[in-house]
């Protein structure tokens, strides 16, 4: 039987009229966004905390005050998706005009970001009436951006965004909860009243049936807790060990000396170092490696655990979802006097400059630069940031900004020892050995933990992993050697020649020269 | 083609003929687009300047470096760079100017450096003369330096059957050899670091590390980082002064560093020890 001739038709028309549809909404979007003798300003970010949204949507009123001729559209998007959402928009020329940048290395952001080196010496203008007027805008950060230039610009030296917060690790902690089990709300402050809380919550579940945990937590969150507590027990290995002489043990370095058999997890800082992430799991619920943020934070918001060790970043939620009030402690460390872990413990650590949050820089493509730029001027200026950690209850990166009004104990800890090094090379290029250590972390943990069997699986895999991860770090430390041959060569040959750019290039061409050369020497003749 | 087959020429038309702007290609500046990491785009535009240009020695060695650094890599692109730099560097002129000249020579330079670094199996025997034929050719000159602190790298680290104690007096006799600063710099701390690393000598050590610092750094905090590293040596040393004033110096560049309070403790203690004993 033949089909009437129409019905043949019917899948082109469908075809065409979806076309016309899309093509229509590209074309509607880009006049919305295109409005004449208005600047449409876009940025893009994965905050979505609590609070976060808000306060962006509060400073972009306020700009859009001051400045009638600008429209300003913020575009969260989820952090699972952000990294794929960001390289999409920037390898295709439609990234937002600022974006976040997360997980971004210095080639993409070489690449796709405007260096904002430039603008750093003169003052914010939107600071004028503050104490911050007149100076610097880098000055106005409270590390001088060193942070991120480390992070985006390691050896260019460049700039190319500016942190608005920083970030602290902290243990949250459900003050009810804490009253009924101690009959105070006063939280552990050491190592050793944490261990003992544990044993007072156990008793409290077996006098009143209830089934409380100590410590809610999640794969991701053990590994920050883990990551701050174990430096505790190679705080003073790293002071006197230090094979760069610097205080510190950087990746490299101990997985060389793993290699050569230095050092060993039989080295007692080490060993106390697992001991410790042993015990503090004992405080966590169990397969609490399987579970993710939400769980934990569900955990505690519905008042099954006592405790909650985050970020800061998390305190908005705790805050707004909470049905009892949080308070918030620095994280109980060994100290000095601890029994058992004292011995290798130099003092209370600093947490100086924190770590930096919401980065946020100018993509290449924005049509509106000079626009972009204000805007940053005015989300880190004093005013701003001081309305931002109002509103999310995170710490300002800004100088002198005051810390949430109900949360000043997120401050970072100023004064104090530098802090030792995790254990797990989890920073290690590869990831291999991490894996290998997280793999076998089951063995050292919960009531029955063996370490010494993690210890032992852990050694057997160590010698190939590090050899494979050590062997990727090396290709990466050739990649950056061969490109900045290109750079080097570019500088010298540019119509005006600048010996200053070419000798800030020669020297880190040689910082990674010396870092390679000799792992090769030693480990891939 | 049926006739209901005519509504897919328009979907293919369409995007032509709305988005011309696809179609057309402008050729950006090259030094920019370097500059933002964009290899791929700066050889595309240096590619046209060559075809224009092919004895301009300085678009020659840019379009070379292009090639060495564009995605994806390919053995093709490095054996090209190398060719258009032996080529360059052979360029003669008759109006040449000194700035042509350090064109050749850096051209030289970067064959070196592609024996070196660039391909998958290094040419050392290759990129050894290249260094050691631009330090005789050219003394002096920054490049040659430059030259020479590779030639030091392939000495203390690619030279197999070298002892470390043998690489030492030819290291500081490149190292008397040079004037530039970086060269210099360099030198002295891959003698520190033979010294510390390889053959525990602290004491040798120290005064590299030491005349390193002298020569300040452009890279971020490095200058800070040598300082740590001296107050270091300094005080396992005895020498309790010295470890003090750099381990201070490092805390007073770093008030925010979160090696700032030890770094401050470890001076104190330094001077402590430094103080003759009460009688």
């Amino acid at each position: 039987m033949k089909r009437p001739a129409f019905l043949s038709s019917v899948p082109y028309l469908v075809l065409g009229l979806v076309f016309a549809w899309s093509f229509w909404h590209v074309a509607s979007t880009r006049r919305a966004g295109n409005e004449p003798g208005k600047v449409t300003l876009r940025i893009g970010h994965w905050l979505l905390h609590a609070g976060m949204r808000e306060s962006f949507d509060l400073a972009i009123a306020d700009y859009q005050k001051l400045h009638p001729d600008v429209s300003i559209e913020q575009i969260p998007v989820p952090i699972r998706a952000y990294s794929m959402w960001l390289r999409t928009r920037l390898v295709g020329e439609t990234a937002p005009d600022i974006t976040g940048l997360s997980a971004v290395g210095e080639e993409t952001a070489g690449r796709y970001y405007l260096p904002l080196d430039a603008y750093l010496s003169q003052p914010n203008p939107y600071n004028a009436g503050t104490p911050l007027e007149g100076v610097p805008w880098r000055d106005t950060f409270v590390d001088g951006l060193d942070s991120v230039r480390q992070l985006l610009g390691p050896i260019s030296g460049e700039l190319y965004g500016v942190n608005l917060q920083i970030n602290t690790l902290r243990l949250f902690y459900n003050r009810n909860l804490l009253r009924a089990v101690t009959g105070s709300d006063t939280p552990p402050a050491t190592f050793a009243q944490l261990r003992a809380l544990g044993d007072q919550i156990a008793a409290y579940n077996v006098r009143t049936g209830a089934r409380l945990v100590p410590i809610a937590s999640c794969g991701p969150y053990s590994r920050y807790l883990f990551n701050t507590l174990v430096p505790s027990q190679t705080q003073r290995f790293a002071v006197n060990s230090s094979p760069s002489l610097n205080l510190n043990v950087s990746q490299q370095d101990m997985a060389t000396a793993f290699l050569r058999g230095e050092w060993s997890y039989a080295t007692p800082a080490f060993r106390s170092g697992l001991e410790l992430m042993r015990e503090v799991t004992a405080l966590m619920p169990p397969g609490f490696s399987q579970l993710e943020r939400d769980d934990a934070i569900f955990a505690y918001l519905q008042q099954q655990a006592v405790m909650f060790c985050a970020g800061s970043w998390d305190y908005g939620v705790l805050v707004r979802d909470g049905p009892f009030p949080t308070g918030i402690t620095s994280l109980p460390l060994p100290d000095r006097q601890d029994p058992k872990y004292g011995s290798f413990v130099l003092g209370a650590i600093s947490e100086a400059a924190g770590s930096p949050e919401a980065i946020l820089g100018i993509t290449r493509t924005s049509r509106h630069p000079e626009v972009a730029l204000d805007f940053l001027h005015f989300l880190s200026s004093r005013r701003i940031a001081t309305i931002f950690s109002r509103e999310s209850h995170r710490i300002a990166a800004i100088v002198g900004t005051p810390a949430p009004p109900d949360a000043p104990e997120l401050a970072p800890v100023l004064g104090g020892e530098v802090n030792g090094f995790a254990v797990d090379f989890f920073y290690l290029a590869g990831g291999n050995t991490s894996r290998a250590f997280q793999n076998n972390l089951h063995l050292a943990l919960g009531p029955k933990g063996d370490l010494d069997a993690f210890i032992r699986a852990v050694e057997t895999a160590l010698p190939d992993t590090l050899r494979r991860d050590l062997g990727q770090m090396a290709i990466g430390q050739q990649r950056e050697i061969r490109r900045l041959d290109a750079q080097l060569a570019f500088a010298l040959t540019r119509p005006d020649p600048q010996p200053s750019e070419w000798s800030r290039l020669a020297e880190a061409q040689s910082i990674r020269q010396q870092e390679r050369l000799p792992l090769v020497q030693e480990f891939f003749p | 083609m049926t006739p209901s087959g005519l509504f897919l020429i328009p979907l293919i038309l369409v995007p032509f003929v709305a988005l011309p702007g696809l179609g057309a290609s402008t050729l950006a500046d090259p030094w920019v687009e370097a500059r933002n990491l964009n290899f791929s785009a700066a050889a595309e535009s240096l590619e046209h300047l060559h075809r224009a240009t092919p004895d301009d020695a300085r678009v020659t060695v840019a379009l070379a470096a292009a090639l060495l650094a564009r995605q994806p890599r390919t053995e093709g692109n490095i054996i090209e760079a190398r060719a258009l730099l032996e080529r360059a560097a052979r360029l003669t002129n008759a109006a040449a100017t000194p700035a042509d000249a350090d064109q050749r020579i850096l051209a030289a330079y970067l064959v070196a450096r592609i024996d070196h670094d660039h391909f998958e199996t290094p040419r050392l025997d290759s990129a050894r003369s290249g260094y050691e034929s631009l330090r005789l050719a050219h003394p002096g000159h920054p490049l040659a330096d430059q030259a020479a602190l590779q030639l030091g790298y392939i000495l203390a680290y690619q030279t197999p059957g070298l002892a470390a104690p043998d690489a030492v007096a030819p290291l500081e006799a490149l190292l008397a050899s040079v004037q530039s600063a970086n060269a210099r710099r360099e030198l002295h701390l891959l003698l520190a670091r033979l010294h510390v690393r390889t053959l525990r000598n602290d004491a040798a050590a120290l005064p590299h590390f030491q005349a390193a610092r002298g020569l300040c750094s452009l890279a971020n905090n490095r200058d800070s980082e040598l300082d740590l590293m001296i107050g270091t040596l300094a005080a396992r040393l005895g020498q309790g002064s010295l470890a003090a004033r750099h381990y201070l110096a490092f805390a007073d560049a770093n008030p925010q560093e979160v090696r700032a309070q030890t770094a401050r403790r470890l001076a104190a203690e330094a001077l402590a020890s430094a103080a003759p004993a009460p009688p």
